[in-house]
């Protein structure tokens, strides 16, 4: 059995980092650059902070500014008029669950389409770009009819299923792209010691392409926790409700209470940004990692 | 290479067998027209989809509502599940189309409902309606609304009228009366406008068919029930230059900047921030329906930060040929079941109670304004002494419309469905100038025309010569 | 001793036996795709073969569906507001492949060249992306509003959403904005793996960034560019979320692309026929994108 060679993500940053400090003079522009789109990027979300503190009618008189006090009023009326405690606990099911399911699946078909020779692979590739370029809006109602004769509407597991067929495309083609630079030669060596197309999948693609799982597992747990109009059309059991909805739950047709909007927001934002801090450092060492020769 | 070929189309073949399977079978579903409920025991759990919003307002219907219910029925069960209104229909009618969703469908209004019933996806309330003796429990009018082929198809839901909310304590301070004539109506406007308060608040930012509203009110209060009567039977057409008329008014107050300020912002402030202005003074009146009465209380007052108060009056005769106090009527949503549902009977029982228990009906209107106006048939004096006197009046008021004759149609319920639907998205184009208020009428003369010709129509509420 | 010649195996034996071996091979192949390929027909190939059933009917969307031929494919192409919605897509659609990659490599290629707070920048650029559609759509209606919004702040009182001139690029202003942080960080670790000496060498040539980044960093990541621009391309179809919360289409149809136009039509107008032909056309014309884009790679476009 070869041995697999795994790069060490923290000796490279460092051969980055030392060939990288004498250049500092020319960041001061780069700097600024960063910054300003850093602004871009989250001065909405700041908003939507200083909202959360403030009362509604605070917010009618002065939307933008900064609150007077540090209320905690909105966040507690938020989550237990929200349900958060339910609909958060649903949403983590239907994250790992669907997490789970689409890597297996894309993770196998992304391990045919790059390193087994698939007959007509090319033209399933194809395909998979077409349908995940499809209107799901089109097709929600003969859906909607076939899983209602399968008794999957109301049921975590039947959207589940939904979210594997339609991240499953994306995150092969994605993942395919990671799998194409393991180099052969290990793939090749594995086969000729007799290793089965399984064993190869199990013992050299996946460490060597798990920042690509990463990334997937990264992207589709994203889709799942934030999607919601497959949310809301298949599943009206209040009890089994996404974190999606919650949010909702403070807009009605004539006003929106943009106190409690605000806390909401926050409540679906901030799981999903604490993970990805902790995430990211594997997530980019991972990457960096993995497409150095 | 030929193994590999032969199996390559040997796939995809059975790949597109399979899909024709599962194609398949929501077709046969859809296509199948016989009805898989059954009426149940009576008893056990009724679910019921409801676009009931904000705390308050889902509390109310939990205790007041559903538990009443269930003290008097203790053997059924209700559970709720609440949506947003926007949202509400096209939910209901996907779960409709596959045989699924609630046992009781709170459903759009008459015309829309039509579209339903042809399809047998309700139930046939008919049998109900004789065992537990609804016509005489409710308003004539209302359930003719919704009966097609003899079929009793839904329960008029909410008894709906257009009047115009204004700012009382603005009115008084300026030294303004209600206007009851056109030209009051103009000079009101212009002198509001003169000092940079907007005239009229509206917007279709939170509800697309906002617009229809609007017509609504120009076409009862200047074309006039009797021409709309004849155009909706079809002896006149909406061509007719009385109907052009009015949508031409329309749009003049909207290019007076009378409407929110400006077309555009008509189209993109929200409700809430109206709503907040018209509590402060800066937007004197707001035309809209009764169904406001239940939410425009939270912008007046203490809690809004202001100490001004509201109060409602009838829309203005806008033309000689109409009599001041003429209120458009109409029904808003409907109470059905679920042609598909497995416990009929015990949802049946809560329509039942819903539409039967007087006191209780009563007390629901005198508790939340508009909300629970349902059609029964009931005096004046009926009504409890706990009621919002503004609220209290939208009823006793439509009681007289409705036995004068004093009576308008609002779109939403005599108008058939695609019809309506262009009543409020073609209305966008005239404001925008892409279309002018002759094109706008002739293209909605065509609609009708093609689908009364299909009979889409409810049965209109006679006129009293 | 005379050897008895053993028969040499026939030509046609070998051949089928590799026959079999490339068959057996290409079925183990393609059972790894067997589960992706199962749940496709289920959720997606299946429930599209019933709307292009539909497309052919009359059906409104509830009850039954009357053959009807091509008259939901003929009024499409006469119906102006499939023609409008047309040109929103391919307005859409040029403004969302430009600006968020632009933005995105602008980003990606800066934040490779600074050492310190790059994991500070790399979390704030990615919140709009990894914010839900419904939460930022209403985060923006409101921040986008004419007299309470940020333009109150910077002077006008423009409706950007309710200017039939600026509905269309406020929302994909909006879009943009919550995609190019997701394609920063994507680009930026693929920044990552070009290799450090080809920089040295280009500066050696006196390069300067402008051009490091167009001789060094581009080509090295040509790879990821190529996908994310496809993958670009195919989202930009499919924008719905974003319009259907901040405009619905409106006003008077100037944001409608074929995604809303469709749902409109199907739940809105009682069409559902004509919706499920509109979608037909718009698989149609995605499908003839896929083609010209497959076109260009196989004239040596990738690697």
């Amino acid at each position: 059995m070869t041995a697999v060679l795994t790069r060490d993500p923290v000796s490279t940053g460092k051969q980055h980092g030392t060939r990288r400090g004498p250049r500092r003079a020319y960041h001061f522009p780069s700097y600024l650059i960063l910054v300003v789109l850093a602004l871009f990027a989250v001065g909405p979300m700041v908003a939507m902070l200083f909202n959360a503190f403030k009362s509604n009618s605070q917010i009618g008189a002065s939307p933008l500014a900064p609150p007077t006090s540090l209320s905690l009023h909105n966040f507690t009326t938020a989550w237990t008029e929200g349900g958060f405690a339910t609909t958060m606990r649903n949403s983590v099911i239907l994250v790992v669950g669907a997490v789970i399911g689409t890597t297996i699946v894309a993770g196998l078909a992304a391990f045919a389409l790059s390193h087994l020779n698939v007959p007509g692979g090319g033209g399933f590739i194809a395909y998979l770009f077409l349908g995940s370029a499809m209107p799901v809006q089109l097709f929600v109602v003969p859906l909607f009819s076939l899983w209602t004769q399968l008794g999957l509407t109301d049921s975590l597991f039947g959207l589940m299923v939904i979210y594997w067929a339609t991240e499953a495309p994306f995150a092969t083609l994605l993942l395919r792209s990671f799998l194409l630079k393991v180099p052969r030669d290990f793939v090749e060596a594995a086969r000729l010691d007799g290793a089965s197309d399984l064993t190869i999948a199990r013992r050299v693609i996946l460490p060597m392409a798990w920042p690509g799982f990463l990334t997937v597992a990264l992207i589709v747990g994203l889709a799942a926790w934030n999607e919601f109009f497959w949310a809301i059309t298949f599943i009206h059991d209040p009890a089994k409700r996404p974190v999606s909805t919650s949010f909702l739950a403070f807009q009605d047709q004539y006003s929106t209470d943009w106190g409690l909007t605000s806390a909401a927001a926050l409540f679906m934002l901030i799981p999903v940004v604490l993970l990805f801090i902790a995430l990211q450092r594997r997530f980019v060492a991972g990457l960096t990692s993995g497409g150095l020769k | 290479m030929t193994g590999s070929t032969i199996d390559r189309r040997h796939l995809l073949a059975s790949v597109g067998l399979a899909g024709l399977g599962v194609a398949a079978a929501p077709l046969l579903a859809a296509c199948g027209g016989s009805s898989s409920g059954t009426k149940g025991t009576g008893t056990g759990t009724v679910n019921l989809w409801i676009d009931i919003t904000g705390d308050a307002n889902q509390k109310y219907w939990d205790d007041s509502v559903v538990g009443a219910f269930e003290k008097a029925n203790p053997k059924i069960t209700m559970k709720t599940s609440y949506y947003k209104g926007s949202d509400l229909r096209t939910q209901v009618q996907t779960a409709l189309q596959a045989r699924s969703g609630p046992d009781i469908v709170r459903g759009p209004s008459a015309t829309q409902t039509i579209a339903w019933s042809k399809a047998n996806v309700l139930a046939d309330l008919t049998p109900y309606s004789k065992q537990w003796n609804w016509n005489s429990k409710l308003s004539d009018w209302a359930l003719k609304a919704f009966t097609f082929n003899g079929k009793l198809a839904a329960l008029p839901m909410r008894v709906d009228t257009m009047m115009i909310y204004y700012n009382k304590t603005l009115f008084a301070s300026k030294g303004w009366k209600q206007p009851t004539n056109r030209s009051e109506l103009e000079a009101l406007a212009t002198e509001a406008a003169g000092m940079g308060i907007t005239p009229f608040g509206s917007s279709n930012v939170d509800w697309a068919a906002a617009a229809e509203w609007l017509m609504t009110v120009f076409w009862n209060h200047f074309s006039g029930p009797d021409a709309l009567y004849q155009a909706l039977t079809g002896k006149i057409k909406f061509t007719d230059s009385v109907f052009v008329d009015a949508v031409a008014l329309l749009k003049s107050y909207f290019d007076k900047g009378w409407f929110s300020g400006s077309v555009q912002k008509y189209f993109s402030v929200p409700s809430a921030e109206i709503g907040a202005n018209f509590g402060k003074g800066t937007v004197a009146m707001i035309p809209q329906g009764e169904w406001y009465m239940s939410n425009v209380g939270q912008f007046f007052g203490a809690k809004a930060g202001n100490n001004n108060a509201w109060d409602w009056m009838p829309v203005p005769s806008l033309s000689s040929d109409v009599k001041y106090g003429t209120y458009a009527l109409g029904i808003g949503g409907s109470f059905a079941i679920n042609s598909a549902s497995k416990n009929q009977d015990a949802a049946a029982a809560f329509l039942n109670w819903y539409y039967g228990d007087r006191t209780a009906a009563l007390k629901r209107m005198a508790d939340v304004p508009a909300t629970y106006n349902i059609p029964i048939n009931f005096k004046d004096s009926e009504i409890p002494s706990s009621a919002d006197p503004r609220a209290a009046r939208v009823l006793t008021e439509l009681n007289k419309a409705v036995d004068s004759g004093n009576y308008g149609y609002v779109t939403w319920t005599w108008w058939p469905p695609k019809s309506d639907t262009f009543v409020y998205q073609g209305f966008e184009k005239v404001l925008t100038n892409a279309m002018t208020p002759a094109q706008y009428c002739q293209q909605l003369a065509d609609l009708f025309k093609q689908e009364s010709s299909s009979g889409n129509l409810p049965q209109m509420m006679p006129r009293k010569s | 001793m005379t050897t008895v010649p053993v028969p040499a195996p026939s030509r046609t034996s070998v051949a089928r036996g590799r026959a079999r071996m490339r068959l057996r091979r290409g079925l183990m192949a393609w059972a790894f795709l067997v589960p992706l390929l199962v749940l496709n027909v289920l959720v997606v190939l299946g429930p599209s073969i019933a709307t292009v059933y539909y497309s052919f009917t009359d059906w409104s969307g509830i009850g039954p569906a009357n053959f009807i031929g091509l008259d939901n494919y003929v009024n499409a192409v006469k119906d102006p507001a499939v023609r409008d919605a047309l040109l929103h897509n391919a307005i859409w659609f040029v403004l969302f492949l430009s600006v968020p990659m632009a933005l995105g490599l602008l980003g990606a290629y800066l934040l490779s060249q600074v050492k310190r707070f790059a994991m500070v920048f790399r979390v704030l650029y990615f919140i709009p992306y990894v914010t839900a559609s419904v939460v930022n759509a209403a985060l923006w209606k409101m921040l986008l509003s004419p007299d309470s919004g940020i333009g109150h702040y910077l002077g006008t009182h423009h409706a950007w959403l309710g200017d039939t001139a600026t509905s269309l690029y406020s929302v994909n202003f909006v879009v943009d904005w919550h995609w190019w942080g997701f394609l920063a960080v994507i680009f930026f670790a693929a920044m990552q793996s070009v290799d450090p000496q080809l920089y040295d060498a280009a500066k050696v040539d006196g390069a300067n960034k402008w051009q490091q980044f167009k001789s060094v960093t581009l080509p090295g990541i040509r790879p990821t560019t190529i996908f994310i621009f496809l993958m670009t391309i195919i989202w930009s179809l499919k924008a719905f979320d974003y319009i259907y919360i901040m405009t619905h289409g409106g006003p008077a149809g100037s944001s409608e692309v074929i995604s809303t136009l469709m749902y409109s039509q199907a739940f809105n107008n009682y069409s559902a026929g004509y919706a499920a032909a509109l979608g037909m056309s718009m698989t149609v014309i995605i499908g003839i994108v896929l083609a010209v884009y497959s076109f260009l790679r196989k004239k040596g476009w990738e690697e």
